[in-house]
């Protein structure tokens, strides 16, 4: 990332912060749910006659409730989602810098732009800014294509193994759908561990699966 | 706070090439403990019917204390040069032993 594109971020966290989330998903369903979990200080479904309160994944609301009760109000509610588009736009730079490792020219102004794309899309910064679960989501399922990526590399390091399952568990607590993205970078990255000796001719398709 | 200290650990593990040495990496390996970490509170004091300001937050301190003994050990041991962690891991054998 750019210094430009830090600034940036730097901004709508200061935004996600100072200001509440008017969102009608949030108000409808991402919020009173927390809500309700303080309320009853547990996490069961409850009675409600909006059954997006109770049928989506959990994980994301876990996050908030927990900004809520160590803040004591709701200031720390946008910040799971900032936090999800700082983590986007980092990850964005070292999946760039992996995609084009075997390209030719300077790999740190792909890194950066990548970054930068990333962090000033027009819907990701609007998102930064309420207490939505999509760009947690997307953290976690980059999270999993990158260390998916490392861990088929080095498959005896036990370290990216329980990163890349913990993201990917984690990103389905947060969006089930997240599985569609992932899935086709897993049967990508781990071709060569499956015995794949045709594996070179997926080199120059995976930079288009990564994006 | 618990964030730092697991990014901390990361960073001891890259230092003894346990992994990649890339702020990316560490920074994702701290995202997925802290987002696992409120996930595991969250369950775990809400089962119990307790998922109140109090024991979150001792919840939370717990796992900073966790973290921060990972992070004690990985540095006491010699294995990076670090002498902080050392000395700290001398400090409790030797209140340990009275």
């Amino acid at each position: 990332m750019t210094w430009a594109g830090i600034g940036f971020l730097l901004a709508l966290g200061v935004f996600s912060v100072a200001m509440p989330t008017t969102v009608w998903d949030a108000q409808t369903f991402h919020l009173p749910r927390v809500m309700h979990w303080l309320q009853a200080r547990d996490v069961e479904a409850y009675a409600t006659n909006i059954p997006r309160q109770i049928e989506y994944p959990p994980g994301v609301e876990m996050m908030i409730a927990q900004g809520m009760l160590l803040a004591g109000n709701d200031r720390a509610a946008n910040l799971p989602q900032w936090f999800g588009l700082l983590t986007c736009a980092i990850l964005a730079g070292f999946l760039a810098r992996k995609l084009y490792v075997e390209g030719a020219g300077r790999s740190g102004t792909r890194e950066a732009a990548a970054g930068d794309v990333v962090a000033t899309m027009p819907g990701a910064a609007a998102q930064s800014m309420s207490s939505l679960c999509d760009l947690v989501a997307t953290m976690w399922t980059m999270a999993a294509v990158a260390l998916g990526w490392l861990w088929f590399a080095d498959t005896r390091n036990r370290f990216y193994g329980a990163g890349c399952a913990a993201a990917v568990a984690l990103a389905i607590g947060a969006k089930v759908t997240t599985a569609l993205y992932a899935a086709p970078c897993f049967c990508c990255w781990g071709r060569p561990c499956c015995g794949g000796g045709r594996f070179a001719r997926f080199l120059k398709w995976r930079r288009w699966v990564g994006i | 706070m618990f964030f730092l200290l697991s990014w901390l650990w990361f960073q001891r593990l890259a230092a003894r090439g346990i992994l990649r040495d890339s702020f990316a990496v560490k920074w994702t390996m701290a995202a997925i403990a802290a987002g696992a970490a409120s996930v595991v509170i969250t369950e775990a004091a809400g089962a119990f019917e307790l998922l109140t300001p109090g024991v979150c937050a001792a919840a939370w301190l717990g796992a900073d204390g966790l973290a921060l003994a990972l992070v004690a050990r990985e540095t006491g041991g010699g294995r990076v040069g670090g002498s902080r962690g050392r000395r700290f891991c001398e400090a409790r054998a030797n209140w340990r032993a009275g």
